[in-house]
Parts: structure tokens; sequence; C-alpha cells
């Protein structure tokens, strides 16, 4: 997997790239560990260079979700394509986490 | 594709970092096929939810990590399709899994809990339209897993 990092306005944007199974989830939870070391209290994790999802990858992004919740902070998720929506909706996620459609309107909902 | 059943055999190590081969061999299976391409994925993320709790679950030998997996620690994946359906089998010699008992879990209130073991059956048995285990008297499991092509 891969990590873009880039900060808009007060929000910072992670890019994820390639597949999260269960061999490459732990390298996204070390890097998501680092991130959240710092505080962050406003992310969005752009999803749009993920093509597949299972569920060691979903326990990763509930992890973090988790985590920064209990310090105030609050994670939003976008660029998911179709499979991976239906993955959300199957295991219910899709009420709990703050989806959006683009990374912009992601970015745009902290301000709203 | 011919009307008789083919069967493809895969032999893997008890190791995650086959997981996108073997991915890569079953939706290149299922595209063949005439499944839409939600099925495929659902193929797909079923094949590797089933062998990611074989390798967590099963087998617990620390040897695991690494490429040859432990003593014995082998993935056999026997996939035998016709025009009709989809059939995966996926065999190890690890312990026993207790799938009588295996309740789907309230994914909320495991959400709240942070305790998301288990959603890897919960997503099989939703995108499978047969799950079925077996364990053979010589020590064998085999999760047998159905999709049919729908009409």
């Amino acid at each position: 997997m891969e990590f873009e990092r880039k900060t808009e306005s007060d929000v910072d944007v992670i890019l994820l790239k390639g597949d999260m199974d269960s061999h490459t989830s732990p390298k996204a939870r070390d890097f998501f560990a680092g991130i959240l070391k710092e505080g962050k209290k406003k992310i969005v994790v752009d999803l749009d260079g993920v093509k597949y999802i299972s569920s060691a990858g979903l326990a990763t992004l509930i992890e973090v979700f988790q985590k920064m919740h209990r310090y105030g902070g609050s994670l939003k998720l976008c660029g998911m394509n179709e499979t991976t929506k239906g993955i959300f909706e199957i295991a219910k996620l899709d009420s709990i986490f703050a989806i959006y459609e683009t990374k912009d309107k992601a970015v745009a909902a902290f301000s709203s | 594709m011919k009307t008789s059943d083919g069967l493809i055999y895969l032999k893997i190590p008890s190791n995650k970092f086959f997981l996108g081969l073997v991915r890569k061999v079953i939706t290149e299976l299922a595209e063949k096929m005439d499944y839409s391409q939600e099925d495929i994925a659902k193929i797909e993320l079923a094949v590797d939810e089933a062998c990611t709790n074989v390798i967590q679950y099963a087998y617990t030998s620390e040897e695991k990590m690494s490429f040859k997996g432990g003593k014995d620690e082998a993935i056999e994946i026997k996939v035998n399709i016709n025009p009709k359906r989809i059939i995966i089998n996926i065999s190890d010699k690890g312990k026993e899994f207790d799938f009588g008992s295996y309740k789907l879990p309230d994914i909320t209130a495991h959400f709240k809990e942070m305790q998301i073991h288990g959603l890897g059956l919960y997503i099989i048995k939703n995108f499978m339209d047969e799950v079925n285990y077996e364990r053979s008297s010589d020590g064998v499991n085999t999760l047998k897993l159905v999709k049919y092509i729908k009409k």
C-alpha cells in the first residue's frame, strides 16, 4: 500500500493506494498510528486509489475512527467505488462512518 | 464454456502474502463466466476472507510468517466451475472451527466494543449462496462456498 498526505486548510487528507487486505492492512495501521500520535482532529481518508478492501481493511478504518473519537477527533471517508460501498453496507458501517462522494465534499463538511 | 465441469486446483503456503495471487486467479476465472461485476467482487472477497481466517485462526505456528508456511501449513483451494455456478472448496489441516455455534454477529454492537472478529465470516455468509463447513476424520477442514450465476 502507498499513502499520500496533504493538508487542505486545517484538514489532513490521506490518500490510500492499493489493495487493503489482511496482508497490507498492518502497514496502513502503522501509518495511521503515526498520524494519530499527532492528535489530528480532522482527517479525511480518500479511498479513490483502493480498488479492493477486505474486513481487515475495514477493521483498520474502524480502529482509526474509534481512536480519533476518543480524543475528540473526527474521521470522514470519501472516494469509495461501488464494491467498497457495498461492503460498508453489508457490514452496516455506512451508518456509522461519515461517507462522502468526493474529497472536496468531505473536506467542505468540516467547515459546514 | 463447455458444459462439463472444470476443476482448478491451487495450493498456497499459509501466508497472507499469497492472498493477492489467490484473488487474481479467482477473479479471472469468475470473469470468464457470466457473473456480474458485483458478484465477481463478492466471490473475490469471500475467498480472501476464508483464506485469511485459515491463516489467522486455523494455523498458529510462528513459522507461518515465512514464505514456506509452517510444517504442513498449506491451504488447498479447489474450484469447480460449470455454466450454472462456481464451487470453491478451501481446505486446511489446522484447528477445527466451531462452525455450528457461530452466530452472525450484531455488527453494530461489535463495532461499539471494538470487536471486529467474525466480520470475515459474516461477509462470506452474506456474499455467497451456500456456505458449508466440514472436518474430516483425518483432520482436514473444508469450507465450501457456492455462488450461482443469476439469469
